[in-house]
């Protein structure tokens, strides 16, 4: 399988970082958890470790090269990878264009319409013509074109390992929590309530948040036709009443790395977010519903939610955030515990 | 509906026409008492009497004069021949009378004459009673051909074909007579020329198969289904006119063709319908296009060699695969 090696983002600031040197050359040989690459910030200069075993297939962008954060910078496969179903940057290209590539006319015609460069394929037909399938196996190139910074993270995102978790969470608790809160005259539903617990057990669990104690927490709402997500920063300053209305205010974006995202409001039972950079973790919320439920052996009709958490699978440890989650259900399930 | 044969659907086909018209009468070799060698024309003779059911000499070219004679004069003759080979020897009454003789009298002599008959392998007939002649027919303009795969198109396609005021010739497949099939028994039902028949939609390959092969490439796609390739079976059912929309449409959708006949790989229809997909379909096409047909030697009188010389459903598996670059 083939690996993107993507430009790191070193800390909070950093938006872009400078090539310094490749320890290995293509067709080489390397190790996961071994200095791939050095490379430098403005604020330091750091070896970088290979997440990956396998051959170094395709080094996209060379020493001395500035290259924004998540922009993949090398591709580590297998021996035998073929490199040519991803879509070569345009230096790559142009020396494309001008190679002799046999296709079949379908192939080009498929292609043209898909807005990708045939000549950059691997072609499967007999003796390596290139065929409908293999240009409807090709990503388009419009992914590909460096637009806007938001494309950028949609592709690398493309790329990332995600694993989730669920779990079933008894909602009468916050229930009436959220009925004293409307007595008193707060107005804050089950979704604010959740991503209120959600931030203070994420205090426990920072790595979920890039080890950074100030916690950006990033809110994934229908907005129109689509969901949006917006940036609280300091989130876990909040009290509930400034979280709530920080949440119906908010327009920032922040980069933040921890989302929460309420399917819930179209009674989304539960909801399987990709991980679009940088985040690295997402908390789905999905709709609370009466369900049967057994309790000492009887069964009880509970307002029950599914709660999914998202996670990039290369950067958190599956226990740590199954640990997470169990946290998050427990504040949800003892309201009381949240006023520590 | 009724099930017959397809030897039956002709012979009951011309009978319903005979009796419709008075000028539509039969001739050939044997046709008489016989019946015709293969059955077609059996129990004619005892319902329109032997001056409808004619009896000819062993003379192709004579008696194909003769029917082209009694069309231009206001009959609508049907000449048998007992086998498709036997057009060699009239071929000047066939290419340079029949088909030219309409068009040299300005449109003025109308022409209702049916030239039909069996050819093929199938029965050790040996090189010259096992040709198949089409490819000529469709080379030459003026005459239409048709070639029915089951009992109905025989029925329908013969009867567009006694009605149409121009020479046809109906091809008849001699593997073809035994095989049995509903048929309309509406007098009127007739298949019009020109009109491909999807025999099985699919959506990976196009197969355009004639006589035999007809069903040789549905029993192929059946099998090829199971291996999730999906494949349309076309039936020109006609050579002249023949559709090209239906073909270039299916194979703008597919991407992909295998042409199948019997006759000749080499100059046969099949290079034709392959010229017409690339000249109207080239930028949808994934692969080159695949004929199969006989190979270049006379057919073989030993069952084993002529099935050796002509394409096997294996040969049609190979090539669909072939054109997905499996």
């Amino acid at each position: 399988m083939i690996k993107t090696v993507i430009m790191p983002k070193q800390g909070l600031q950093m938006t872009e970082g400078v090539i310094i040197k490749w320890f290995y050359s293509v067709g080489d040989k390397v190790t996961a958890n071994k200095p791939l690459f050095q490379m430098e910030t403005d604020k330091l200069t750091i070896d970088i470790d290979s997440q990956f075993d396998g051959i170094l297939l395709k080094i996209i962008h060379g020493e001395g090269e500035t290259i924004p954060i998540t922009e993949p910078i090398a591709y580590i496969g297998d021996e035998g990878d073929n490199i040519s179903y991803i879509v070569l940057p345009e230096t790559d290209l142009k020396a494309a264009d001008n190679k002799l590539v046999f296709a079949s006319p379908r192939a080009k015609k498929t292609a043209a319409e898909r807005g990708i460069n045939y000549k950059t394929l691997k072609g499967s037909g007999y003796s390596g013509i290139i065929i409908e399938r293999d240009v409807l196996c090709a990503k388009p190139a419009e992914e590909k074109k460096p637009a806007s910074p938001e494309v950028k993270r949609l592709d690398a995102a493309s790329v990332r390992a995600q694993a989730y978790h669920k779990v079933k969470v008894d909602m009468s608790g916050v229930s009436k929590f959220c009925d004293i809160l409307r007595a008193g005259g707060v107005n804050a539903g089950t979704f604010t309530v959740t991503a209120f617990a959600a931030v203070k057990a994420l205090s426990h669990y920072l790595h979920l948040n890039a080890d950074d104690v100030n916690i950006s927490l990033g809110v994934i709402m229908p907005c129109d036709d689509e969901y949006k997500k917006t940036d609280i920063k300091n989130a876990e300053r909040m009290s509930l009443i400034e979280l709530s209305d920080s949440m119906n205010n908010a327009e920032t974006q922040d980069g933040s790395v921890f989302a929460v995202a309420d399917y819930g409001i179209f009674s989304m039972e539960e909801s399987f977010i990709p991980l679009r950079q940088p985040l690295c973790a997402v908390l789905t919320a999905g709709a609370v519903s009466d369900i049967p439920t057994v309790s000492d052996g009887a069964v009880i009709i509970r307002p029950m939610m599914t709660l999914m958490l998202t996670y990039d699978y290369n950067k958190i440890n599956d226990v740590y955030a199954s640990k997470y989650l169990q946290h998050v259900k427990l504040l949800l399930e003892n309201p009381n515990l949240l006023l520590i | 509906m009724s099930e017959k044969s397809y030897a039956m659907a002709i012979r009951d086909t011309m009978a319903q026409e005979m009796r419709r018209d008075a000028n539509v009468f039969v001739m050939g070799e044997d046709i008489e008492v016989l019946g015709g060698i293969f059955g077609c024309t059996r129990g004619l003779a005892e319902e329109f009497g032997a001056e409808r059911v004619r009896n000819t000499p062993i003379s192709e070219s004579a008696f194909i004069g003769a029917g082209l004679g009694a069309a231009c004069a206001g009959m609508r003759p049907i000449v048998e021949l007992m086998y498709m080979d036997f057009t060699l020897v009239s071929m000047d009454q066939i290419i340079n009378q029949v088909a030219k003789t309409r068009y040299i009298f300005g449109g003025k002599a109308k022409i209702p004459l049916v030239i039909r008959g069996q050819q093929g392998v199938g029965r050790g007939n040996a090189a010259t009673h096992s040709q198949s002649m089409e490819a000529v027919f469709m080379h030459f303009p003026g005459i239409k051909v048709a070639m029915p795969s089951t009992p109905a198109d025989a029925c329908g396609l013969l009867r567009s074909a006694i009605r149409d005021d121009n020479p046809t010739m109906v091809i008849e497949h001699k593997q073809l007579y035994v095989m049995k099939g509903e048929v309309p028994d509406d007098p009127d039902f007739m298949i019009p020329f020109g009109k491909a028949n999807i025999v099985r939609e699919g959506s990976d390959v196009t197969v355009i198969a004639t006589h035999t092969y007809v069903h040789k490439a549905v029993e192929v796609a059946e099998r090829l289904a199971a291996e999730g390739i999906s494949v349309e079976v076309i039936d020109p059912r006609t050579l002249v006119p023949f559709d090209t929309e239906t073909v270039v449409n299916s194979v703008k959708k597919t991407g992909r063709a295998v042409v199948v006949h019997e006759a000749h790989k080499t100059a046969g229809v099949g290079a034709e319908i392959a010229a017409r997909i690339m000249e109207n379909a080239f930028e949808y096409l994934d692969a080159p296009v695949i004929r199969l047909g006989a190979m270049q030697c006379p057919l073989p009188f030993n069952l084993g060699l002529e099935n050796a010389v002509v394409p096997q459903p294996d040969d049609i598996y190979n090539a669909v695969r072939r054109t997905l670059w499996l």
